[in-house]
């Protein structure tokens, strides 16, 4: 038995197909210590997640992005695959080549563009839900029941509320009475607002594979900021009419400095200046059509070990530096909530 | 009697009490008199009064005129807003449409202008990195 696509299948159940996971874990990261112990957060939250999917029975795949590492540094697959060997059978990674970061680039101070890879990972996915997330976020034992018990439906975007835990409160061995102790909360955990349900967005995006890859992922055409991109992909996916739902439980997040949590009000007067791009751009109001080669999907693939393989750089793969009759308006927003008014940035 | 009479005399008595009719009936025509004068007194201040009144009840008549008019006037000014009300009531839904109109034009402009606004921003951006390269490229060559 297996999913059947189109459109006759938008309503019913995937099919549990049993070569393909139910769940794929889209991660991005690299070996660059980013916003300081990356490496130990990582392989925390990796071990914690594995552990808690593998004892609910939820089949699931890792695919990691390796995006752009670092000459000189061990790969992240490499330190992954030693320190937690028991991840072996259930993690893929793609290394992409540097140039792609330089090809793609429209924001030299964007150092890393963490959508493009995210959209790298979500194209080889073979799991019935994707989900993309990032490296520090443990998953809630909500977010795991819904999973085990089979609950999701297809051309449902599924979202959960970020808990930012404070900094030095998650210990090496991270256990539920830790994660659900109130007392390690930073600051009241923020709800998710209908109709979109956005915040921390990029921590957590549940959604059909099909439906995932309908929508192309996230936006390749405007990649000139790290923030927004989530959010914008939630005002796409509900401008084509999928519903947002509230998985009903949250997802742990560990504050860290260099967090964006922590240091947004660095840039204040200077946006454009940020590492994380002008967080300005208009996200909530303008959608886009990526290529049909999104998430590198001519890039040339080559084996480097088992489950790993290298994207080498090519041209061909390289979406154009500016396509502008890719940036789209919203489909009809009748009888739906508005976009917020327009404000000059300037 | 007779022949004191009859010569055209009387007797002192006689005399004495017409005396006394006379004098009677003087003074009741002095008292006449100034009735009469009280009376032609009145008469006069009661024709000035006449007068007032008549003179006050032209001036009311006139008054009333005029609040005639000015109530014909009010009359035709509520006529003419009434008219106007009524207008303006049918028009309403033409009204309503038309602000419907200008407001999905309103957000129709919005959402074109953060289009255009990202679209500058692409713009800006790709020709910054070119930039870049370019300078890149050439300081290579130069080198």
């Amino acid at each position: 038995m297996s999913w059947t696509p189109g459109p006759a299948s938008s309503l019913r159940m995937p099919v549990p197909d049993q070569a393909r996971p139910t769940l794929s874990v889209v991660l991005t990261g690299r070996n660059d210590d980013h916003g300081s112990d990356f490496l130990e957060r990582y392989l925390r939250t990796l071990r914690f997640n594995h552990r808690e999917l593998t004892e609910r029975g939820i089949r699931h795949e890792y695919v990691l992005i390796e995006w752009a590492p670092q000459p000189g540094r061990p790969l992240l697959a490499d330190i992954t695959l030693e320190r937690l060997p028991e991840v072996r059978d259930v993690l893929k990674t793609y290394v992409v080549d540097p140039g792609y970061q330089e090809a793609m680039s429209q924001n030299p101070r964007l150092g890393y563009l963490e959508f493009v890879a995210k959209n790298v990972g979500i194209r080889r996915s073979n799991g019935e839900f994707v989900l993309s997330t990032n490296c520090d976020v443990f998953f809630g034992k909500r977010v795991l029941e819904a999973l085990r018990a089979g609950e999701l439906l297809p051309r449902t975007l599924y979202r959960a509320a970020r808990h930012d835990l404070k900094l030095g409160a998650e210990p090496s061995n991270v256990t539920w009475d830790v994660l659900e102790d109130p007392r390690n909360l930073d600051g009241r955990p923020r709800g998710l607002r209908p109709p979109l349900l956005q915040g921390g967005t990029g921590d957590f995006v549940l959604l059909d594979r099909e439906s995932i890859h309908e929508l192309c992922g996230f936006n390749e055409v405007y990649r000139m900021a790290r923030l927004g991109p989530d959010h914008n992909f939630l005002v796409k996916a509900y401008s084509q009419g999928f519903e947002i739902v509230d998985i009903g439980g949250p997802v742990y997040h560990l504050n860290h400095r260099g967090s964006y949590r922590l240091s947004r009000n660095m840039y204040t007067g200077r946006e454009e200046e940020a590492p994380w791009g002008d967080k300005r751009w208009r996200y909530h109001g303008v959608v886009y059509e990526n290529p049909p080669g999104w998430g590198l999907a001519q890039a040339p693939k080559r084996e480097i070990g088992p489950a790993r393989w290298r994207l080498d750089f090519d041209w061909e793969a390289v979406p154009p530096l500016v396509d502008l009759r890719r940036v789209v308006l919203p489909v009809d927003r009748v009888g739906r909530p508005q976009p917020p008014r327009y404000r000059r940035k300037h | 009697m007779g022949l004191l009479r009859f010569a055209g005399l009387v007797t002192a008595a006689r005399h004495a009490e017409t005396a006394e009719a006379l004098r009677n009936a003087q003074s009741r025509v002095e008292s006449i008199s100034r009735k009469l004068e009280e009376t032609r007194a009145e008469v006069q201040a009661c024709r000035s009064k006449l007068e007032e009144a008549h003179r006050q009840l032209q001036q009311a008549d006139e008054r009333a005129a005029r609040e005639a008019q000015r109530l014909e006037k009010l009359k035709a000014d509520m006529e003419r807003q009434a008219a106007r009300e009524q207008k303006r009531t049918s028009e309403f839904p033409a009204l309503e449409l038309r602000l419907d109109d200008a407001e999905r034009t309103l957000v129709a402009a919005r959402d074109h202008l953060m289009s255009a606004e990202v679209k500058l921003d692409l713009l800006e951006g790709a020709a910054n990195v070119l930039d870049a390269r370019t300078r890149k490229l050439l300081a290579h060559a130069g080198s």
